[in-house]
């Protein structure tokens, strides 16, 4: 009985998950029909003209992903570090906590905290690279990183407490320094878990919605001419979450094409964010487990 | 009564957590090149006690050491006294065998590596003559970077005992290091404590009366009174457990 009712629950998560792949597909047709595989390639998106391209927000989306995850990663991992191996158990718990707080804290409010804090800043800080305004790239990467700290962190712990303290213990009786012992011990251990924590946090990066529109400065098609330009992260970009997110998306459906191309951005981000998620998921498993 | 000096001695030894003492008073000296034997009966502190002789009870937060622990004439609990390079000197092997998920090798190079730089052929060598005196060598020596998990659970103890050794440790505390341990593991354990004990001081916690017999020269008996672990008794082997006088000892000899 529970057998088979697991059965049918599992089948129908599958089948849930398929069911909205299949919606997303089948809605987003007739871009496909209408813009042929240069829909995944071109750099540019008027949908007057109904020219279709999602190149420069999946510039955008990877972008600031990946800006959040070089400020996020080092600093989360050192976190983690710190409260798994340092701090005594009833802290660690404490903070752990609080962190866990910070996870749930509504993607808006980090948001008008961005427009708040960060954007003048941002701005005032690279004056010197003459920025048209302080809603760039770069904020939104900056404040997409404040926010998958914790995710980072939380998983980063749990992934180094999972180290049995025998391990710790049988290190240090061979006269290893804390600190040899987290980087020769702990860490070599903890290196999937660890990984597992970047690419989980990556997908919430790209998946991130509210708090990005409100400071990227929703700019279309501007894409540079280099992917590698850092210059470019101090102009406004548009994200696919952004774009999505905007009234754009009202005025797309009553038009099948731009519907379907606005469809297609959704099919894209899952696929994006699935793949990251999946990866991430693997990673924690260990080999031969 | 023998006339070498004490390698190790601790003074009125006391180990504490906030909420009771776990173990009080310890003095006992140990001679070097013998191996001297804790018994008693479980939770009267043996452990606690070993831990102490290398500052392993600074990495349990909470406890408290009060008293004295020599290691030839010195405190170990000095100013100034580096506790890592004190647990290389002062080497420990657990109840259960703990590898680190790395080859062989490595495993037995773990903690050398880390005290000094050694060349690719001072390495080979010290890891041929650390699994030698383990006696491991001849079991192991055609698969040295295979992963040190394969090998079975009395391998692997001999094997942490390799990695103890190779950095060259004076004395080396063994925590019941048998116990996890089929008996023709635990017989080569047991050869081996009497080998090692040429060249280097032992302390053995250990709950077998019999192989406190078979390999310790010493014995200390630590039991509670009072609710607290104290010392009871100490001397040969023989004098200590054929010690009648002291109820605990009687008892607990008598029970096994």
């Amino acid at each position: 009985m529970t057998k088979t009712l697991s059965w049918l629950f599992s089948l129908l998560a599958v089948a849930t998950m398929g069911l909205l792949l299949g919606i997303f597909i089948w809605q987003s047709v007739p871009v496909w029909k209408h813009e042929g595989w240069s829909y995944l390639w071109e750099k540019k998106w008027y949908f007057r003209q109904h020219e279709f391209g999602v190149m420069s927000m999946v510039y955008g989306t990877l972008i600031v992903s990946i800006i959040a995850l070089v400020l996020a990663v080092p600093v989360g991992w050192g976190a983690a570090v710190f409260t798994s191996e340092y701090l005594p158990r009833r802290v660690r718990m404490a903070v752990k906590i609080l962190i866990e707080l910070l996870a749930g804290v509504p993607g808006v409010i980090y948001g008008l905290l961005g427009i708040l804090l960060l954007r003048d800043w941002v701005y005032d800080t690279f004056e010197a690279f003459e920025p048209l305004s302080g809603d760039t790239l770069l904020t939104a990467g900056i404040l997409l990183a404040v926010m998958i700290l914790p995710t980072v962190v939380t998983l980063s712990d749990d992934a180094l407490r999972a180290i049995p303290s025998a391990q710790r213990l049988a290190a240090r009786g061979l006269g290893l320094t804390r600190a040899e012992t987290i980087f020769s011990v702990i860490i070599p251990q903890a290196a999937r878990g660890l990984g597992a924590s970047v690419l989980l946090a990556l997908g919430r990066a790209m998946g991130e919605t509210t708090a990005v529109f409100l400071v990227v400065g929703r700019q279309d098609n501007n894409l540079p001419d280099s992917w590698f330009s850092l210059r470019a992260w101090l102009d406004s970009g548009q994200t696919i979450t952004s774009k999505l997110v905007s009234s754009e998306t009202n005025i797309a459906y009553g038009d099948s094409i731009h519907w379907g191309a606005m469809v297609g951005l959704g099919l894209i981000l899952l696929v994006m964010t699935g793949a990251a998620t999946l990866v991430g998921t693997f990673f924690t498993r260990k080999p031969h487990a | 009564m023998d006339k070498r000096p004490n390698i190790l001695q601790t003074s009125q030894l006391s180990v504490s957590v906030p909420s009771r003492t776990l173990v009080r008073d310890v003095t006992v000296g140990i001679t070097e090149n013998q191996v001297f034997g804790l018994i008693g009966p479980s939770g009267a502190g043996k452990s606690t006690v070993l831990r102490a002789l290398n500052r392993m009870t600074d990495l349990v937060p909470g406890l408290k050491v009060t008293g004295d622990v020599q290691l030839h004439g010195r405190s170990i609990f000095a100013p100034g006294t580096d506790a890592n390079a004190l647990r290389a000197k002062v080497g420990m092997l657990f109840q259960q065998p703990v590898v680190f998920p790395a080859s062989i090798v490595d495993n037995v190079l773990f903690g050398a590596r880390r005290l000094q730089s050694l060349s690719k052929s001072v390495q080979a060598e010290l890891a041929e003559s650390a699994l030698q005196e383990a006696a491991l060598w001849s079991e192991v020596k055609d698969r040295l970077k295979a992963p040190a998990a394969k090998l079975s659970v009395g391998q692997q103890q001999r094997l942490c005992l390799a990695r103890a050794l190779a950095t060259k440790p004076e004395v080396i505390l063994m925590d019941e290091p048998t116990s996890a341990l089929d008996p023709r593991s635990t017989e080569a354990i047991e050869a081996l404590i009497k080998r090692l004990k040429s060249r280097h001081t032992i302390v053995l916690v250990t709950h077998n009366l019999r192989q406190a017999r078979n390999v310790g020269d010493q014995l200390a008996f630590i039991g509670v009174r009072d609710g607290v672990g104290q010392l009871l008794c100490e001397g040969t082997v023989e004098s200590v457990l054929n010690r009648t006088d002291v109820a605990e000892v009687d008892e607990y000899v008598c029970c096994q």
